[in-house]
């Protein structure tokens, strides 16, 4: 039987569309976040209504933006995201995409072809630092 | 010509001190109580005020922050006869200009005065700064208004800063206020969290990497050092950096040049650096965890956030504001505080800040549902609990002593410590007085000599103990 450390806290993924990325994403984090934690969102209404509920145990956001619009749209809802810890993927590193991502206040960004490998490095020392790393039995 | 006060309960210093003050061609006053001066304070346009600490009717070092809190605050020089390192601490900190001690010298006094004016004299030809845009920095309490001018001062310079302060803070929005004020706001404000970076990602965050440097670099990639030029980076929890990391930040941070990961061309990036941490990182430089060059590079200009324990009466402005701000958020009426509710928030302690009072008004606001007032019970269980945990042990502290066999002799009650302990020292400092007055028959000259102690101080205790000077000369005990 091995023991891995899973983190309970939850979640937030977004997508405007679900796709490859998104899975590979999904796959990338296995293992450090439970997939009953993690909060999958692919439309921008959705996690405004989301972000508008109780937080309860939400650590983290994980963006996965496509194109511009996108960045342009989720910057209406930024104050919905306050307080969150927010990890930005961009689609390219145009100035108008980096300048809009900056916006949101990621405390990490990367790049949407990118192995994620970095994301998951990040989110566990994220979670390390909080202390919030539970001990779980996984077969 | 300034105006100058004087607020010392010894006369013939505030007799030759304004002598001094008047030769050099300045207005100024005398205030023997601290009733007096803050009177004087409130009715007088100041320039530069010398305090004493202990005074007859007060503490001086507690009225610095009264002082400051005037529109144009004078200097304020604490003058003392006592060498005491933490209260040098506690005078700075709340923003005395200095901290001296008795006896000073004419030409020390002359110095200082001289130094003070001239900076006031500056400061007063200095255009007023255009209205600082708080953002979401809630709050009006003096201590909170303190640290918005000084990131009104930092917002119009180019200086490095170093935000200091507990978890839950806001650093984060005083990092974001100072550069969406200043000359750089139409650039980004990058944001490098230190913590969460694993050391071997930080430089190639920082400074970028060229295509090829490691496994999965398929493309060059420019750090987040580049895309803050023109603008802001913002080093989020900088005591996190390691050693080695802080290294190759140093030399980008004085050159403001750096080389990619794998890449053999230098590029530049014009950013202007704060810093935050909630660490001691002057211990970490004694410990030897962080470089002290770094140190004094990061922190040309520092801001201290205090905790919100300490600034109670900003409780209530950010409860209010979270409310108004989750009514807006889910488009519900907003909700009005019990009494008791109000009560409970100003008496615990927020270890975990403004962060955790938001998350707490949260929990209330969905707790409260339909209910349009907000009571002790919609807060989160562990405040509560804390709080009435809190209360019961301040009980058990008042509580009746309870009847014991113990050296305090068989029936006899054992008193609280802390109640037998204060019984003791008082009963011994007013015993060791009246032989200090009886044994130098009420000189104070004398009495100071003896006991080391300096004259204001004494006069402070004998005022305490209520033992009378006069009446000694005959052998004659005069105490109340």
């Amino acid at each position: 039987m091995n023991h891995s450390r899973v983190s309970k806290k939850r979640l937030i993924l977004y997508s405007s569309e679900s796709n490859g990325i998104v899975a590979r994403l999904q796959a990338s984090l296995r293992g450090l976040v439970l997939d009953e934690m993690m909060e999958v969102y692919d439309g921008l209404e959705d996690l405004a209504l989301r972000l508008r509920r109780k937080r309860g145990n939400i650590f983290a956001a994980i963006l996965l933006i496509l194109n511009q619009e996108d960045l342009w749209r989720l910057n209406q809802i930024k104050a919905g995201l306050d307080g969150l810890r927010i990890i930005l993927i961009l689609p390219d590193q145009k100035r108008e995409t980096l300048s809009l991502g900056h916006k949101l206040g990621p405390r990490y960004l990367t790049y949407a072809d990118s192995d994620f490998r970095d994301i998951r490095a990040v989110l566990e020392r994220m979670l390390e630092k909080q202390g919030r790393v539970h001990i779980s039995k996984v077969s | 010509m300034a105006n100058i006060l004087i607020i010392d309960d010894d006369y013939d210093l505030g007799r030759a001190l304004s002598q001094v003050v008047k030769k050099m061609g300045h207005n100024v006053a005398h205030c023997p109580t601290l009733a007096k001066g803050l009177a004087a304070v409130s009715d007088n346009n100041l320039d530069v005020i010398f305090l004493d600490v202990n005074l007859p009717d007060g503490n001086g070092l507690k009225a610095i922050e009264k002082i400051k809190q005037k529109v144009h605050p004078p200097e304020v020089i604490i003058i003392t006869g006592q060498g005491d390192p933490d209260g040098a601490e506690l005078a700075i900190r709340n923003g005395a200009w200095d901290y001296i001690q008795k006896p000073a010298s004419v030409s020390q006094m002359s110095l200082l005065l001289t130094r003070v004016i001239q900076y006031q004299e500056k400061k007063k030809a200095r255009p007023s700064p255009t209205l600082f845009k708080r953002e979401n920095i809630v709050g009006n309490s003096p201590q909170l208004n303190r640290c918005l001018n000084l990131a009104a001062q930092a917002a119009e310079t180019q200086a490095n800063v170093l935000i200091t302060g507990e978890t839950g803070t806001g650093k984060e929005l005083f990092a974001s206020a100072i550069h969406h004020n200043s000359k750089r706001h139409t650039h980004n404000f990058v944001i490098v969290d230190c913590a969460a970076l694993p050391e071997t990602l930080v430089e190639s965050v920082l400074f970028g990497h060229v295509k090829g440097a490691f496994t999965g670099a398929d493309r060059n990639q420019d750090g987040l050092m580049k895309q803050a030029s023109g603008g802001t980076l913002f080093l989020d929890e900088v005591g996190e950096l390691s050693l080695s990391n802080q290294k190759s930040f140093l030399r980008a941070l004085q050159e403001r040049r750096f080389r990619p990961v794998g890449g053999d061309k230098e590029i530049s990036s014009d950013f202007r650096l704060i810093g935050a941490t909630n660490r001691d990182l002057e211990k970490m430089v004694r410990e030897g965890n962080f470089r002290q060059d770094l140190l004094f590079r990061i922190r040309s200009l520092m801001i201290n956030i205090i905790p919100l324990r300490e600034r109670k009466s900003d409780i209530k402005i950010l409860a209010n504001h979270f409310i108004n701000q989750f009514s807006e958020l889910n488009t519900k009426g907003t909700k009005g505080f019990s009494p008791e509710f109000i009560q409970l928030l100003n008496a615990y302690d927020w270890p975990g800040n403004v962060r955790e009072l938001a998350n707490a008004m949260e929990n209330a606001f969905t707790s409260a549902g339909d209910d349009p007032l907000l009571y002790p019970q919609h807060l989160p269980t562990y405040i509560r609990v804390k709080m009435a945990r809190t209360s019961m042990d301040r009980r058990q502290e008042k509580a009746l002593p309870i009847p014991v066999r113990t050296g305090f002799g068989l029936g006899q009650q054992l008193p609280g410590y802390r109640e037998f302990r204060d019984t003791v020292l008082e009963e011994s400092e007013k015993r060791y007085l009246t032989d200090l007055m009886e044994l130098t028959r009420g000189s104070v000259r004398e009495a100071c000599q003896v006991s080391r102690l300096g004259r204001t101080r004494l006069y402070s205790l004998l005022k305490k103990h209520n033992i009378s000077r006069f009446g000694w000369q005959t052998g004659k005990l005069s105490t109340g």
